[in-house]
């Protein structure tokens, strides 16, 4: 007899689509405003151009992605100009050579109503190889007319090089867009992006209660406002805390994401981001099985988490819990250093395979999870760090295992047969069977 | 008599024996490196020698519960290596902070075949930055203060100065062999200089130098009408095969960009100041690997074409190790570098092992276009 939970979409769904909706029509007409327009490789250290004003962020793919992502021609159109411009192996980096198809075919930095948007300039921090490349890669394909700047990710303790590659982009940033820079807005924007990674991973944490409150898919939905605004806006924190509070009540009244939830799966790594007509992260639903969250999902650029020696995951404390005054620039970069140093998993699991494994071991342990299924994108180096000792790891631990090879951009290597016979072969051998519907 | 090239050329063949048989000699130790930012300087200055970790098909499979499948041939290699206990005579192992394979081969080679040191040097990749030197060189000195606890001695100026001069000596020399091929033909075929190269890396430099200076006295100018002159562009290509196949199509790499080659020994040490601030400014100046050159600059196109043209190259081939993202991003600035000076380039994939037939296709296409 299975449980069932009392389950319901979340009641801030439409909240996110409103905030979506205006993210993508402030970014048209950010010019009229004389808001500078940024683009990044993800969502960390948006404080620093903050300073500068409000601004819009192409963070990722830019803001024409999904609707490459939702239309198999136009994806594959730009994978294949990619290729014929030299970026001619589908084992690159996917988002990379979609990046350069999509800027070549014209189509990547359109506004929602197709206006070409330009950012006034780019900035990256290195986290993987891919993104230590990617800046110089977009220049080259604008000509080398737009500006760009790369902040490399040392490791701990180098606080003071991360601080004074912050201030030597803050001058940077002034020359490029004939700015001045204002230090109260960084401090603010400085205090909102720690803010948002503290809410965000008390939103994670909630994720152990079984039922899980929300499941995998949304938390990646969650995360697309994140990802629009960049960490830094009053506006995204006012969200955040909206949906921490309905999650605290779904937890307190056992509403479940998914009803008849009886196993937790870990999905960890990137699932393809163009729609698959298998729908991944929910096809476990039939047996009862919910995805439950990832390292990805809890840490990727959002989450900031404190870090125990045995890899355990805690909420990171907030600026005041530490203790830390946020009031002049010194003091910011500083925070800014010292968040990403220090309470990002994900950058520390990029420099630390070490690290990485721990993270996701305890992630296993703690958010109450029966089984693991680790997602290797073929042409995705950084993901792939770790991934199959984290599965010896795992597997030590008494977790089953499963690794998978989903390409995330390239639709032409997406089986969708075989993904979900991996998928039924997988959680029948834990003994699961799909429940009656 | 055994030539100073033969000589070479048995350390390549076997660079374990030949390492073993130091170690044995000298009662020292023996250190593994992964990466060509890693200061051997240090290393030498220490007392230990630096060995370069060589990757191998050889029983690569094993690796696949390690490392993910998209990683590169060289990384799995070089893993497969260590854990088949083929380097089991090393006493460490040291790397850079370079690429994400490498890292991943590291941290498994140290987690399931443990030895007694291991270290990842941070060399600063935003090379440029006012801070890059400083921060350098406060890794370098906390670098020689785990060598000094490890060892248990000293690793004085004197020691610093002296290695510095070894390896320096060593690059000058491997810098007047790559001289001499500019000459047409150059003295010395492609291949041979790659064996120069290649077992510089194996070998105690002091003992290396000597024999190189040997070679050096031992050569002497070719005749006749020369091959087309090909400059090879790589990560770490470390298959003389390659070399040979191009030569018996009627080819010669006179010159390269590649981490078994000239972004081994280009540059020197500047002997001014602290030793240990000088070493760090070499590996910062030195011919850069992608992952070193991020900025605008692109400062490898200007570079590699300061090198085609000196070298007087007719066509450029490049050899992209699949997977090896960096360098594959930097191919199409280079090659379009490179047109804009009318130099044909040719892209050719490499993994664990030479496709040969293919390749003897492309490369015998791609040279007859170039006469």
């Amino acid at each position: 007899m299975v449980q069932k939970y009392q389950t319901k979409r979340l009641d801030c769904w439409p909240k996110l689509l409103e905030l979506r909706q205006q993210l993508a029509e402030e970014l048209g007409t950010a010019r009229e405003r004389g808001e500078l327009l940024v683009m990044g490789g993800e969502t960390g250290l948006t404080s620093l151009p903050a300073g500068l004003g409000r601004f819009h962020f192409f963070a990722g793919l830019g803001p024409n992605t999904a609707r490459i992502m939702g239309d198999y021609e136009l994806l594959s159109r730009c994978l294949y100009q990619a290729e014929v411009m030299g970026y001619e192996s589908w084992d690159l980096c996917g988002p990379l050579r979609l990046h350069v198809g999509a800027m070549a075919l014209g189509i990547f930095e359109q506004s929602p109503d197709g206006k070409p948007e330009k950012p006034d300039f780019i900035f990256t921090e290195r986290m993987c190889d891919q993104q230590a490349k990617g800046a110089q890669l977009m220049n080259d394909m604008y000509n080398a007319s737009i500006p760009f700047f790369v902040i490399e990710a040392a490791p701990e303790p180098r606080v003071d090089y991360m601080v004074s590659q912050y201030a030597e982009f803050i001058t940077w940033m002034e020359k490029v867009t004939g700015r001045k820079y204002r230090d109260d807005l960084l401090i603010e924007a400085t205090k909102n992006e720690w803010q948002t990674g503290v809410l965000w991973s008390r939103i994670c944490e909630l994720q152990k209660t079984v039922p899980a409150p929300l499941d995998l898919r949304t938390l990646f939905s969650l995360t697309t406002v994140i990802w629009r605004s960049g960490k830094y806006r009053s506006e995204t924190i006012e969200f955040l805390q909206m949906v921490l509070d309905e999650v605290k009540d779904r937890v307190a009244n056992k509403i479940a994401a998914l009803a008849t939830e009886r196993y937790r799966l870990i999905y960890e790594g990137a699932t393809p981001w163009f729609r698959t007509p298998t729908p991944i992260l929910h096809y476990p639903h039939k047996y009862g099985a919910v995805c439950i969250g990832s390292c990805e999902a809890f840490t990727g650029g959002h989450g900031t988490w404190e870090i125990l020696e045995d890899g355990t995951m805690k909420v990171a404390p907030t600026l005041s819990e530490l203790g830390m005054k946020v009031e002049t620039r010194q003091q910011a970069l500083e925070a800014l250093a010292i968040l990403y140093l220090k309470y990002s998993p994900l950058k520390i699991g990029h420099r630390s395979v070490e690290e990485r494994i721990k993270h996701r071991v305890r992630l296993a342990e703690d958010w109450h999870v029966d089984a693991v299924i680790l997602n290797n994108s073929i042409g995705c180096r950084g993901n792939a760090l770790g991934n199959a000792e984290t599965a010896l790891a795992l597997k030590a631990k008494g977790f089953p295992v499963t690794v998978d090879e989903l390409d995330i951009i390239d639709p032409k290597e997406f089986d969708a047969e075989r993904c979900e016979r991996r998928m039924d072969d997988f959680l029948e051998v834990q003994g699961l069977r799909p429940l009656a519907s | 008599m055994v030539s100073a090239f033969d000589r070479l050329r048995q350390v390549i063949d076997d660079p374990h024996k030949y390492v073993e048989k130091w170690k044995d000699s000298t009662g020292r130790k023996a250190v593994g490196y992964l990466c060509t930012y890693v200061p051997e300087e240090l290393l030498y200055a220490a007392g230990v020698l630096p060995v370069r970790v060589l990757s191998k098909a050889e029983h690569i499979d094993i690796v696949g519960k390690h490392i993910p499948g998209n990683y590169c041939a060289h990384s799995r290699g070089c893993l497969a290596q260590g854990l088949q206990g083929r380097y089991s005579y090393l006493d460490g192992l040291v790397d850079s902070h370079g690429c994400q394979q490498m890292l991943q081969t590291f941290y498994s080679w140290q987690k399931h075949r443990p030895l007694p040191f291991s270290h990842r040097v941070f060399v600063p990749q935003n090379r440029h930055h006012p801070q890059a030197a400083n921060q350098l060189y406060q890794e370098l000195v906390s670098f020689k203060s785990s060598l000094e606890e490890w060892t248990g001695e000293p690793v004085t100026e004197e020691a610093l100065a002296a290695a510095i001069q070894v390896y320096n000596t060593n690059r000058r020399l491997i810098r007047e062999i790559y001289e001499l091929r500019k000459q047409d033909p150059p003295a010395l075929s492609g291949s041979e200089t790659f064996e120069l190269v290649l077992s510089s890396m194996l070998m105690d430099k002091e003992e290396h130098s000597q024999l190189l200076s040997q070679v050096l006295k031992e050569l002497s100018p070719k005749q006749g009408a020369g091959r087309t002159r090909v400059m090879l562009l790589g990560s770490v290509t470390q298959d003389i095969e390659l070399y040979r196949l191009i030569e018996s199509l009627g080819g010669d790499i006179v010159i390269d960009d590649d981490c078994v080659g000239t972004r081994y020994f280009w540059n020197e040490v500047a002997l001014d100041g602290s030793s240990l601030a000088a070493i760090g400014s070499r590996y910062l100046d030195k011919p850069p690997c992608p992952l070193w050159d991020l900025s605008a600059k692109r400062e490898r196109c200007s570079h590699v074409l300061k090198l085609a043209q000196e070298y007087q190259v007719q066509g450029a081939i490049f050899a992209r190790l699949k997977f090896c993202d960096p360098h594959a991003y930097d191919i199409p600035a280079i090659q379009a570098t490179l047109k804009d000076n009318d130099i044909p380039a040719l892209v050719i994939e490499t993994d664990i092992t030479l496709a040969r037939g293919q390749l003897r296709t492309r490369i015998e296409a791609f040279l007859e276009m170039l006469i």
